[in-house]
């Protein structure tokens, strides 16, 4: 147990977004209150933060801090998705905040606290790291969900998901504590499943621990039983910070997820765990698409899909319990949340548009009647992102089922692909009749023209521009996928630096 | 007869039965809340007996995580209960219902 001084490195895209996060508080605070010198220092930051994240060679380190930390090539993948990602949210919340109470700098601190948390969650390897990265990402989203505090629905928001957040917490560490003794005081992810393989009698209480930590994490990515808060929570935020809520937490989450299940317990897969969240796979899919079928604010719709999208997501962390398909299935996994993130931000950046058009601001789907005629480059964007996903070809959403749907087959799981497949078909309907109103019904009166506004229109050109281009060439995708989770630190692999 | 970890395990497995049965059962947004926490001191306790019994130092050190990040949870948690009672003159949950479904 020595500090070594250049695992220091292994951190540093968290360190520098904490920085930033100070800066621009700070900057606020005393310096300007100019919306847009915050925003331009906020980006300018997150774009230097990408490159040294993409560009510093991070990806090489593996275990870091003790093995707390792993800074290997499936963590960097997810930061700089996750940094993408939140770059994306500030640039549509200037105009969306315009006119509100909320003071910006603070609302951007938030975003990149939260940010910061999911970047720690992503290379967690330590049941202490995996811990403080939920809590840091969630203490800041229960603030963000409520940021618009004089309005009721964002507070509802805020309350329900800081209530039925913080009682999963108390799920999730009594399961940590239990799996803590009965691993004989290990919390390393990779000590764990070293100790659980050779473990001859299990004792009871690693198995309530093993179901008590899957409840936590559960909760978190939305999987039915445990999807109540989401819809509501969803509906009531601001729209920016519900697709930062839609992407962020729910890559962060299934990050979580493989490394915990697909490696650390692994060797439980096949009499504890695996039967459970087989069973829960079905039902977040079906469930979440069934409802989403009758749902007419759009908010709320993406809300199901998503829903309906982690169940999809569990199939990659089922198959890569399977140590031969572990790498493809955590690559499929990398791709899927590139694909799920782009299709995301681009929905809810055109539901904002729609929604700000109007009067009242409100998310009805009847709005898009129409819209192909007024505005056809919107209206195709959207289509592509609808299309995407309901997983048709040739868009990156489904190149994204594609990879995932082939782990689980590969791993064995033939029912459960299948049942998949007839889900995505069930989606087709939902997202497709947004297409069919866009285009084939006849507008309103009065017509919906929807408001000109640069920094939205950016954001939903560049996500329909990277789901169409590397829906052509996944490839290139893919290989990053693969090399990322290729050097994924797993448990039958890694020796720990002591 | 000793008290053992058996003891400690079971006592903090009930005081978590009697934190989800409240926040599941009550209707007061403080008295949930005070339930949560009961919940995160069962998992407290728990880390400590294991602590003393593997004589590992560790479940202590989370024990002082948990508390801190408790306690960080304590202050954005009642915030959120202020903004709710100020647009609903209530922190009865039965009254949070402005979105169903």
């Amino acid at each position: 147990m020595i500090f070594n001084p250049t695992d220091l490195l292994a951190v540093l895209p968290e360190i520098s977004i904490l920085v930033l996060t100070l800066l621009v508080i700070m900057l606020e605070l005393l310096i300007t209150r100019r919306v847009l010198v915050l925003q331009i220092v906020t980006l300018v930051g997150l774009a230097a933060i990408l490159l040294i994240t993409c560009f510093a060679g991070l990806g090489s380190h593996g275990g870091a801090f003790n093995g707390m930390i792993a800074s290997d090539g499936f963590s960097v993948f997810l930061k700089a998705l996750l940094i993408g990602v939140t770059m994306m949210v500030i640039f549509t919340s200037r105009e969306y905040l315009r006119g509100s109470n909320v003071r910006y700098g603070e609302y951007t601190g938030m975003i990149l606290i939260a940010t910061c948390g999911m970047m720690v969650l992503v290379s967690a390897t330590d049941l202490l790291t995996i811990f403080l990265g939920i809590e840091t990402m969630s203490i800041a989203l229960y603030v963000l969900a409520g940021i618009r505090s004089g309005r009721a629905r964002s507070s509802e928001a805020a309350f329900k998901y800081f209530l039925l957040g913080a009682f999963s917490t108390g799920f999730l560490l009594y399961g940590m504590a239990l799996i803590y003794g009965a691993t004989g005081g290990k919390t390393n992810l990779t000590e764990i499943g070293q100790v659980i393989s050779e473990l001859k009698d299990m004792p009871v209480y690693l198995f309530a621990g093993v179901g008590l930590i899957s409840i936590g994490l559960l909760f978190k990515v939305a999987a039915v039983p445990f999807h109540f808060w989401s819809p509501d929570v969803y509906q009531g935020s601001p729209t920016p910070v519900t697709m930062f809520m839609a992407v962020g937490p729910k890559a962060a989450a299934f990050a979580v997820f493989i490394r915990l299940f697909g490696s650390a317990l692994s060797g439980l897969s096949a009499d504890v765990w695996g039967p459970v969240l087989w069973v829960v796979a079905v039902a977040t899919m079906t469930l979440g698409n069934i409802i989403a079928l009758s749902q007419t604010n759009i908010k709320r719709m993406l809300a199901y899909s998503s829903i309906a999208h982690a169940g999809y997501l569990l199939l990659a962390v089922l198959a890569s319990a399977n140590p031969e398909v572990h790498v493809t299935a955590s690559a499929g996994l990398l791709f899927y949340l590139t694909a799920y993130a782009f299709m995301n931000i681009g929905a809810f950046t055109v539901a904002i548009l729609v929604s700000r058009s109007r009067k009242d601001g409100d998310y009805h789907i009847d709005d898009y009647q129409g819209i192909a005629s007024t505005n056809p480059w919107i209206a195709g964007a959207m289509a592509i992102f609808m299309i995407s996903l309901s997983g048709i070809p040739p868009t990156l959403g489904f190149f994204g089922k594609l990879y995932v749907f082939s782990a689980a087959v590969k791993a064995g799981y033939i029912t459960l692909v299948v049942i998949a497949v007839l889900n995505s078909v069930i989606s087709v309907y939902y997202y497709l009749r947004i297409v069919v109103y866009m285009y084939m019904r006849p507008a309103a009166e009065p017509k919906t023209v929807l408001v000109k506004e640069y920094s939205w229109a950016i954001v939903v050109g560049i996500c329909a521009v990277i789901i169409m281009l590397a829906g052509i060439l996944p490839n290139q995708t893919m290989k990053k996928a693969i090399s990322g989770a290729e050097t994924k630190v797993n448990p039958t692999q890694t020796v720990i630096k002591t | 007869m000793t008290v053992g970890l058996s003891w400690y395990l079971w006592l903090a497995a009930v005081l978590f039965c009697i934190g989800v049965a409240g926040v599941l059962t009550r209707r007061n947004a403080l008295i949930i809340f005070m339930s949560i926490e009961l919940m995160l001191n069962a998992v407290n306790l728990t880390f400590v007996a294991f602590s003393r019994y593997l004589t590992n130092i560790d479940g202590q050190i989370f024990v002082f995580f948990v508390m801190a990040v408790a306690a960080a949870e304590v202050a954005v948690g009642l915030a959120i209960i202020v903004t709710i009672f100020r647009h609903k003159e209530s922190v009865d949950i039965d009254k949070v219902n402005l979105m169903k479904w």
